[in-house]
């Protein structure tokens, strides 16, 4: 069991038993899958740092580093293959992805494996600090516990200053729920969350911003670069979308608003007009609608089409030419009846509709009342509006989940 | 909501854009600066007027720009970088730097939140209300806004708090001062040769220039999540919150300076300044610098408590932010401490004040010297700050402000130990 910290200002001894000088940085080769191991160390003489391969090391431990050789260094230019172990990873912030934490390199965990030294893991207890200050020694710290996490769990930090630029784009933060992505932003300084969003597919991008807290999220979407905000709210439900741009200051609002789409931007412009936590505020344009003359095929065949852009499909909202809303078919009746059928013939005809005024609570009791997973909201007219579906209801029901 | 249009703004509206961000941007700048206006600030001026008169205003003119400069340079490294001061210090010096200064630093807020305390124990004091109801109802409201508000709210109460100072400028009005003294002897430096003077000076740079306001500028400017393109308008900002601090200062030491010295009244400190000024510039005057008093130990409590999770969680990784409890239990938990620990001890009968006030400043005095060296470096870091880095102008003018309050500070400390 070896720390780097250990390893840092250790003796540099050559072949000939003269002293070269004090190790300063360990190397390591690093292919994102892997272990990274150990290629050679770096130290400083004058303002120079020198490089010294690992096939010339005969013994790396905590009291000295021995060589086969001398003089068989060379100098060190940056080299982007290469992580510098005390330079761009010690004292640096990572997400730990196993756990779901930001965390901060305390020390670093080095494990010899066959001939190679690996970097095995990250040390991020107090047990390491007090290590490195050299206060070991007291009572207590034998009673303090290391806290190790695997190298595997480690996700650099995009766009933190220091020189990990991403040489090694992890992306083991892509396979992380959205909600714990949101959750490891939230811990950030806004400028690395935002940069960490940015990072993302602007469609888990568009999924991990509607899982932010929203005290957090004002500030944050302000921090977006507005071309890359606008790519973002293209991939969104139109109800966060127009959140989201409510959320907004008028001059980013503009800017933002300038870059979406035509269709977009009439959408969400159209949903803008309604405020809050009633219906209107709430609901969606992104539902399935077909005519009732269409034949249940045309139903289906209607889903697999948009089902990409629209997350809800669960109903099928049957609307005439004049957008007058008939009756709801489900997608259980659609598969389960003969496909040669109209809509019109299978559809239900009580109407549950709301209206942009109704409250969310007034929306709960309904949705809860008819065991509903969505209902439309209808002007005086019967006229469709949008929908609101029961997880934007919840969200305000139990705010903090 | 507004309805939105996508067509280009006309001038108009870029004009009015361009207020939009101003107003946007501004804040973190006058609530930084007026957070160094707390209670030991405030009986600074108090004292400083009242013993000498109008002869301590020119440093109070040249601190205003030292004051500008420092502050500047931490809104500006928060900005670029997106972090705190004590993450910098960390991730680019060594971690025995890094704890030293912070513990340092910690301690020393310590004792700062003391002072805040004693500030409102006076106020009650003067009231009549009794220290153990006042002094659990300040840690009590504060710890209620802070724990409980958004950053937003925060803000706006901070916001709020830093106006009310202006009860000083109409209390300084009120005292009816020589005005063209007053401004004579802030434009011409005029001494006193003696140690209390220079005693009494180099405390009104130690309160306003301290660690911790260069820990609280940077960290508010990194939440406040303003982007680095809008410098421009933060540093404005910053300006314009270090002249309103000493603003409210010269007041103060011109309502005290047209009173108290006047008449050759001594004072130790701000409430007791308060209580005197009564018959000299009404009852009305009186309250005005209580109720001042009373305000800034409040803003400065909240402040320094704040300030001290920040770092403390920032140096030994465990981060948390203003706007997230549950995930951040260490900087609560830090907050919490250090404003009911101190309540605890303020209400200690005898407690030894003094002493400790000038422990902290002792403290301040080694720990800036390594701040402001790490700071300079940090800013003169081109793969940090990019094109925001220290021009050969600021860098002139930077060194020479550090040198200067460097060179003060120590100064007070040989004295303090010679004194003894």
């Amino acid at each position: 069991m070896l720390y780097l910290s250990q390893l840092l200002n250790v003796k540099i001894i050559d072949s000939r038993e003269v002293f070269v000088a004090r190790l300063k940085d360990v190397v390591v080769f690093n292919d994102g899958k892997n272990y990274p191991y150990v290629v050679g160390i770096i130290f400083q003489k004058g303002k120079d740092l020198y490089f010294i391969k690992f096939e010339h090391i005969e013994t790396l431990s905590t009291a000295e580093v021995t060589l086969n050789k001398f003089d068989c260094w060379s100098v060190w230019g940056e080299n982007e293959k290469f992580l510098l172990l005390n330079k761009d990873v010690m004292d640096e912030q990572i997400f730990d992805v196993d756990s779901i934490k930001v965390v901060r390199v305390n020390d670093l965990h080095l494990v010899k494996i066959g001939d190679l030294f690996n970097l095995v893991g990250i040390d991020v207890s107090n047990k390491a600090l007090l290590r490195r200050l050299g206060l070991s020694s007291l009572p207590f710290v034998r009673f303090m516990q290391v806290k190790l996490i695997d190298w595997h769990s480690v996700n650099f930090i995009q766009g933190n200053v220091g020189s990990i630029k991403l040489k090694t784009p992890f992306k083991k933060l892509e396979k992380l729920h959205p909600a714990d992505i949101a959750n490891l932003i939230e811990n950030l300084t806004l400028h690395q969350g935002s940069n960490v969003v940015q990072s993302l597919h602007d469609e888990k991008a568009a999924e991990v911003l509607a899982e932010i807290e929203p005290k957090y999220k004002d500030t944050l979407l302000e921090k977006i670069n507005p071309r890359n905000l606008a790519r973002i709210l293209e991939e969104m439900p139109t109800d966060e979308a127009a959140d989201v741009l409510q959320d907004l200051s008028e001059h980013k609002r503009l800017l933002v608003f300038k870059r979406l789409s035509e269709r977009k931007a009439k959408v969400l412009n159209r949903l803008s007009k309604y405020k809050g936590n009633v219906a209107g505020g709430l609901m969606t344009a992104d539902y399935m609608r077909i005519h009732p003359q269409n034949t249940i095929a045309d139903a289906v065949d209607e889903i697999r089409r948009k089902s990409a852009e629209h997350k809800f499909i669960y109903h099928v909202f049957v609307v005439d030419e004049s957008d007058v809303l008939k009756g709801v078919v489900s997608i259980r009746t659609l598969i389960l009846s003969d496909k040669h059928l109209k809509v019109v013939n299978v559809m239900s005809k009580i109407l549950i509709t709301v209206k942009t005024t109704t409250s969310y609570e007034n929306v709960a009791r309904l949705l809860t009342k008819y065991n509903l997973l969505s209902v439309a909201v209808v002007d005086q007219q019967g006229k469709i509006k949008g929908i609101v579906t029961i997880d934007d209801v919840m969200r305000l029901l139990v705010p903090h989940a | 909501m507004k309805e939105i249009s996508g067509k280009k703004p006309s001038t108009w509206m870029g004009l009015k854009l361009k207020i939009l961000l101003i107003l946007s941007v501004v804040g973190p700048g006058i609530i930084t600066g007026t957070a160094d206006n707390d209670a030991g600030g405030i009986t600074t001026y108090s004292v400083a007027g009242a013993s000498f008169g109008y002869k301590m205003l020119w440093i109070l003119f040249l601190v205003t720009f030292i004051l500008a400069i420092t502050q500047e340079m931490g809104a500006r490294l928060g900005l670029v970088t997106g972090k705190g001061l004590a993450a910098l210090i960390r991730e680019n010096f060594s971690i025995k730097i890094t704890s030293f200064v912070v513990l340092i630093t910690f301690l020393a807020n310590l004792a700062n939140i003391l002072a805040e305390y004693a500030g409102i124990s006076s106020v009650a004091d003067i009231y009549g209300v009794p220290r153990w109801i006042a002094v659990p109802l300040a840690s009590l409201s504060i710890w209620f806004v802070v724990y409980k508000g958004s950053f937003k709210v925060v803000q706006k109460v901070f916001l709020t708090s830093s106006f009310l100072f202006l009860s000083y400028v109409f209390a300084g009005i009120m005292s009816k001062p020589d005005w063209q003294m007053a401004f004579n002897d802030m434009l011409v430096p005029s001494f006193v040769w003696t140690g209390e003077y220079f005693y009494t000076a180099v405390a009104l740079i130690g309160t306003t220039i301290t660690a911790w306001g260069q820990f609280f500028v940077q960290s508010y400017f990194v939440d406040k999540g303003i982007s680095s393109e809008h410098l421009k308008y933060s540093r404005w900002d910053v300006f314009m919150g270090a002249f309103w601090t000493n603003f409210v200062a010269f007041f103060i030491i011109v309502a005290t300076a047209a009173t108290l010295y006047k008449s050759g009244i001594k004072i130790d400190d701000a409430a007791q300044a308060a209580t005197a000024l009564a018959p000299f510039a009404g009852v009305l005057a009186k309250h005005l610098f209580a109720w001042g008093l009373l305000n800034a130990s409040l803003l400065g409590l909240a402040v320094v408590s704040m300030t001290s999770a920040y770092v403390m969680t920032e140096a030994f990784g465990w981060e948390g932010r203003v706007d997230l409890k549950s995930e951040s239990a260490s900087y609560y938990g830090i907050f919490a401490f250090c404003i009911f620990s101190m309540a605890l001890i303020i209400l200690i009968p005898g407690l030894p004040l003094i002493p400790i006030l000038v422990g902290s400043q002792m403290l301040n005095t080694f720990v800036l010297p390594i701040l402001f060296i790490c700071i300079l470096k940090l800013l003169n870091n081109g793969k940090l700050m990019g094109d925001k880095k220290n021009s050969l102008f600021m860098n002139v003018i930077s060194w020479l402000s550090v040198i200067f309050l460097v060179g003060m500070s120590l100064l007070l400390v040989i004295m303090t130990l010679l004194n003894r």
